[in-house]
């Protein structure tokens, strides 16, 4: 349903040309969970923002279900890496701000926040303001916001990446439990490999600037997954093969 | 606590000074002839009405200037064309002394009201523009990209997303610069008025009633605390959801 193909990128910095990506081809099928990992630096933010339509590329071109993508849409949902809630709306609210936006009816916008609210567990914090709030529960609301747009494709962007490692642990299980349930399409980037290796269902590793597409790897874990998971044998193989191929 | 305890400090060394015959009551008279002072305005010399008088043609001159400089500094922060325009313009009237231009303000407007709200509104009007400008254009851009991938269009961002944004930062510049709006009240008042608390303090000093001086001089003050007062209370009741705001969820 979303597809890449020959997706580069330059700039100019300090008067230099900079080739950010090159040449990237990818397709994401409906109802995939696929995570992209990659060195720290290496110009993932700014394929996600291409994909998302804040940034448009150098070359080649990016469709979703066969339509060209020029701008920014709700069809793709981003969630950033920093928290990027609405301080001045309260949790529903800020669950709300992109129905708001759609003619909908009163009734079923209550249901959608609703629903999202029981699955985030954020009903008894419904009424607060995302101060108020801890970094995972931030997130949290971030997915619950985009999800409640229901997009065709949900792109994350180290999403967990400013949370502390117990949190962070905590939120992979919660998305992995949201992912059985839902089936929503993820396009997942980290540079974190056991991260990738417990939640995709593909993992790509990218390559250094100019980057590209290095290696793909089927993750073979059966689902539903839990926590428990990271701690196998299997696992660990399976992480550190993907983990050489990062650094090769 | 803190305040009350530098207020009494400072009211001790003034009394220390003044009763102890350590100034002549010329230069700093005493506490209480101060306050005799200001009882004898109230009762004999219309006080309340120079207050009023003062406080009416900031609300005017200060109003006009934010009714017209905040809108000004968002369209500035929004859009480069207007930038290019409006901003040299702008920075060479921030140059500009307003007490320069108060004689031709006289000239122009006459002796009346307007030339003393034109005055004020001068004076804090470029102050005004510019900073909020400055916070329109601090607008994390992460928010404005959440929004714009949550289907919002531009006329959606600058009104859901700038504008509250940057409500609390408008705030605080309109707090500011009601201060500023005071020192042009208090000029256009001894240079060219027969009423307010700026006429009341150099009619006062050219009879040598150092008493009257100092007792306008502390009303000005207090004003300017409850204004501040003011700004505080109600950001706090507008904002709840800022770091700043001590209000609870």
């Amino acid at each position: 349903m979303l597809q890449l193909k020959h997706v580069s990128k330059t700039y100019t910095q300090n008067g230099q040309h900079v080739e950010a990506i090159k040449n990237l081809d990818l397709s994401v099928k409906e109802c995939e969970f696929i995570a992209l990992v990659g060195p720290s630096g290496c110009g993932k933010t700014t394929l996600l923002k291409i994909i998302a339509g804040l940034a448009s590329p150098s070359g080649g071109e990016i469709f979703l279900d066969g339509k060209k993508i020029l701008n920014p849409g709700k069809d793709r949902g981003l969630v950033f890496q920093q928290f990027t809630l609405f301080p001045w709306l309260t949790v529903r609210k800020n669950i709300s701000f992109g129905l708001d936006l759609q003619n909908l009816g009163i009734k079923k916008k209550t249901g959608i926040i609703d629903h999202y609210l029981g699955m985030t567990g954020l009903n008894n914090f419904a009424e607060f303001y995302p101060k108020n709030l801890s970094g995972g529960m931030q997130q949290r609301v971030a997915i619950a916001r985009t999800l409640a747009n229901n997009p065709k494709i949900l792109l994350m962007d180290e999403p967990f990446g400013s949370l502390d490692s117990q949190t962070r642990s905590q939120m992979q299980e919660f998305l992995t439990k949201l992912w059985e349930a839902e089936h929503q399409t993820i396009l997942f980037i980290t540079h974190d490999v056991s991260e990738a290796a417990f939640l995709a269902d593909t993992v790509y590793v990218l390559s250094k600037r100019p980057m590209g597409i290095k290696q793909m790897f089927s993750v073979p874990f059966t689902r539903p997954r839990v926590h428990a998971l990271k701690h196998t044998k299997e696992f660990f193989e399976f992480e550190n093969k993907i983990a050489q191929e990062l650094e090769r | 606590m803190f305040a009350f305890v530098i207020f009494l400090i400072s009211l001790l060394c003034w009394s220390t000074i003044s009763y102890g015959g350590l100034i002549s009551p010329l230069f700093l008279p005493t506490p209480g002839a101060v306050l005799m002072a200001v009882m004898s305005l109230y009762q004999n010399f219309n006080l309340l009405q120079d207050i009023g008088i003062s406080i009416l043609r900031i609300l005017l001159g200060f109003g006009l200037a934010a009714v017209i400089a905040v809108p000004l500094g968002m369209v500035l922060a929004l859009n480069n064309i207007g930038e290019a325009v409006i901003e040299p313009v702008l920075s060479f009237i921030r140059y500009i002394p307003p007490s320069a231009l108060l004689p031709l303000f006289l000239l122009w407007f006459g002796i009346g009201e307007t030339s003393k709200i034109v005055l004020i509104c001068f004076g804090v009007l470029p102050y005004i523009a510019f900073m909020v400008y400055d916070v329109v254009a601090q607008t994390k851009t992460e928010l404005v990209d959440a929004a714009y991938t949550l289907g919002a269009g531009n006329a959606d961002v600058v009104w859901k997303v700038v504008v509250p944004s940057s409500l609390p930062g408008i705030w605080d510049t309109l707090r500011i610069n009601i201060g500023a709006a005071w020192t042009f009240l208090v000029l256009a008042e001894i240079i060219a008025s027969s009423t307010g608390l700026g006429h009341l303090i150099i009619t006062s000093q050219r009879f040598i009633k150092t008493p009257n001086v100092i007792g306008a001089i502390l009303i000005i003050g207090i004003l300017g605390y409850l204004t501040d007062l003011f700004f505080k209370i109600t950001y706090n009741m507008f904002f709840p959801w800022t770091e700043k705001s001590h209000a609870s969820a």
